[in-house]
Parts: structure tokens; C-alpha cells; sequence
């Protein structure tokens, strides 16, 4: 049962999280690359020492960085550690009971998203964030000119 | 997160960083691209040549291409490491200079970046508030055999 859900906007599209997931709201820390990064996972931030990687809500990478908008970094909780969320707006926070959460049973365009909550006529995607991290390692980066995966990056398994 | 003893180099490769003890180091050349034989004997695609090293030649690899970074430029100093007993060498951009252990606090690359995937590296040091990549000569030239 989800008691509150969190609403965010990033790049004219919309999203929600589970209050519980979400940690803290940081307003555009630094970020930075590193190397082999999935397609979407921007770079590392630093939160109280520890380097958190921060991913594009959408995991769509290459967007040119003009689009890419300043705003606010989501900390976010997962059993593989922190996750920043990018958002350009914090929308508001609501009881679940102010909108209805429903099923998505096809797999629409962020298959990372199994429900979707509808507040005032308006859907957002609830983010499954382990469903998010586990679908990361099919978004390695490739060149972009040969289209091949960066020698030092390996698919375990 | 830990701080180590051992003194590190750090380097750059574009404007990431990366971090490397100097334990591993043997020697820091900026002269290399007119000793630098592509021609040589290939043992893996990662080998950019060889290059003569105190009587030897020893393979240079490039660690942009392992590290999936494209960009120009010609790098600036060669690095000579050594893992186990054979020496190997790579090019970095830009040496910012080698600082004490205490400077750097180790940490592992975070599991959401890490599960189900391997790197060259699972490592990061943290310096001067900027997240470093620890290159672990062992692991390299784990690379290096891959290829």
C-alpha cells in the first residue's frame, strides 16, 4: 500500500515515486562523469561523502545537454544503494487517496513503470526503481560510431 | 570508505579523472610519441604499440579505448606501470600531480552501477571532492588478457 506518492516533471514529461523511496531533494549538486556509465546514468554526485549515481528518470541518454535542464537531484532508496533521479520541478506530494493508482498491464514506453497514478486528469508513471536499476546494464553506452560496446564493459552472465 | 597510506598519481584522461598508487609506477615519460612503434607486434586490439624501455620494449595500451572514451588529442605522458614482473605502459592527457594517501578515501563503486556488469574498474577515490577512478594495475592487465 502506497500512502503518499511524490510527483515530478523532467524534460515536459511527467513522473511519481512512493514517498518512501524518496530520501531527500537536493537542488542541482555537481555532477560527474565516469567512464562505462549505462546509457541514461549521467555521472555521480557527492551526498554526505558517498559518490550516488543520478540517471535520467527516462534512461534516455544522449540528450543534448542544453535539454537537459537545471533543477533538482532525487535521492532516492534501493536495495542496491542510493539513486539520484533527475527533476526539473517538485510538483507536489498527495495522498494516495487524492488520485487513483492503476495497473499499466502493457508495456508502454518506460517499462520501468507498473502502475500509474491519475491525479486531477493528469498520469504519471509510478517508477519502479528496482526495475530501473536491474534494466541498466541493457543501456551500456555504445560508440557511436561502430555501435559496439566499449571494450572494458562486460554483461556478467 | 577507507584512506590509505600508499601516495597516488592522479591523472586525467579528458577531464575525467583517475587515480593510480604509485606503488605500481615506474616511471612518468612525456618524450614517448617519437619512441612509440604502432607497428609492432599486437598481442591485444587494447595495444596501441611498443615502446623501448630500459633495454626492452614493453606494449603500450590505450586506456581511452577500454574506458569506452572517445576524443582527440594525443596524450601528453606516458605512465610505465609494472604488474607482477612485466612492465606495461598508458597514455594519459594531463598529469595533475602525485598527493599523499591521506588525501584519498576509497570507496566502491556504487552496486547500482555495479550489479550484473564488470568494469575496468569497481573502485573510486575520493579527492578533493571530486570521485576519481582507481585503476588497479592487476585488474588492467586483466584487461589487456581479455582482449
Amino acid at each position: 500500500m502506497i500512502p503518499k506518492i511524490a510527483l515530478f516533471s523532467f524534460c515536459q514529461r511527467l513522473y511519481a515515486l512512493p514517498v518512501e523511496v524518496v530520501l531527500h531533494i537536493l537542488s542541482s549538486p555537481r555532477v560527474f562523469p565516469l567512464p562505462l556509465l549505462p546509457s541514461g546514468v549521467e555521472g555521480v554526485f557527492l551526498f554526505k561523502g558517498e559518490a550516488i549515481p543520478l540517471a535520467d528518470p527516462f534512461l534516455e541518454g544522449g540528450r543534448p545537454a542544453g535539454e537537459q535542464g537545471e533543477g533538482f537531484v532525487v535521492v532516492c532508496g534501493t536495495e542496491n544503494g542510493l539513486l539520484g533521479l533527475k527533476a526539473e520541478q517538485v510538483l507536489q506530494i498527495v495522498d494516495r487517496e487524492q488520485g487513483s493508482l492503476e495497473k499499466i498491464d502493457v508495456l508502454e514506453d518506460i517499462r520501468w513503470a507498473d502502475l500509474r497514478f491519475v491525479h486531477r486528469d493528469r498520469e504519471y508513471p509510478v517508477l519502479n526503481l528496482e526495475n530501473l536499476v536491474a534494466s541498466l546494464p541493457d543501456n551500456i553506452i555504445k560508440d557511436p560510431e561502430t555501435r559496439s560496446v566499449p571494450a572494458g564493459s562486460r554483461r556478467l552472465g | 570508505m577507507s584512506v590509505g597510506d600508499e601516495m597516488k598519481l592522479v591523472f586525467r584522461l579528458g577531464r575525467l579523472g583517475f587515480a593510480l598508487g604509485v606503488n605500481d609506477l615506474v616511471e612518468i615519460r612525456e618524450d614517448f610519441l617519437g619512441f612509440l612503434d604502432p607497428s609492432s607486434e599486437k598481442t591485444s586490439p587494447l595495444q596501441l604499440g611498443s615502446l623501448p624501455h630500459r633495454g626492452d620494449n614493453i606494449p603500450v595500451y590505450d586506456l581511452k579505448e577500454l574506458f569506452g572514451l572517445t576524443g582527440s588529442g594525443a596524450g601528453q605522458a606516458l605512465l610505465v606501470v609494472t604488474a607482477a614482473s612485466e612492465p606495461w605502459a598508458v597514455v594519459a592527457d594531463r598529469i595533475e600531480g602525485i598527493f599523499p594517501g591521506s588525501e584519498f578515501e576509497s570507496q566502491p563503486l556504487s552496486l547500482v552501477l555495479s550489479s550484473g556488469m564488470t568494469r575496468p574498474y569497481d573502485t573510486l577515490d575520493i579527492w578533493r571532492g571530486e570521485p576519481l577512478v582507481l585503476c588497479e594495475t592487476g585488474k588492467l592487465q586483466t584487461c589487456w588478457e581479455w582482449e
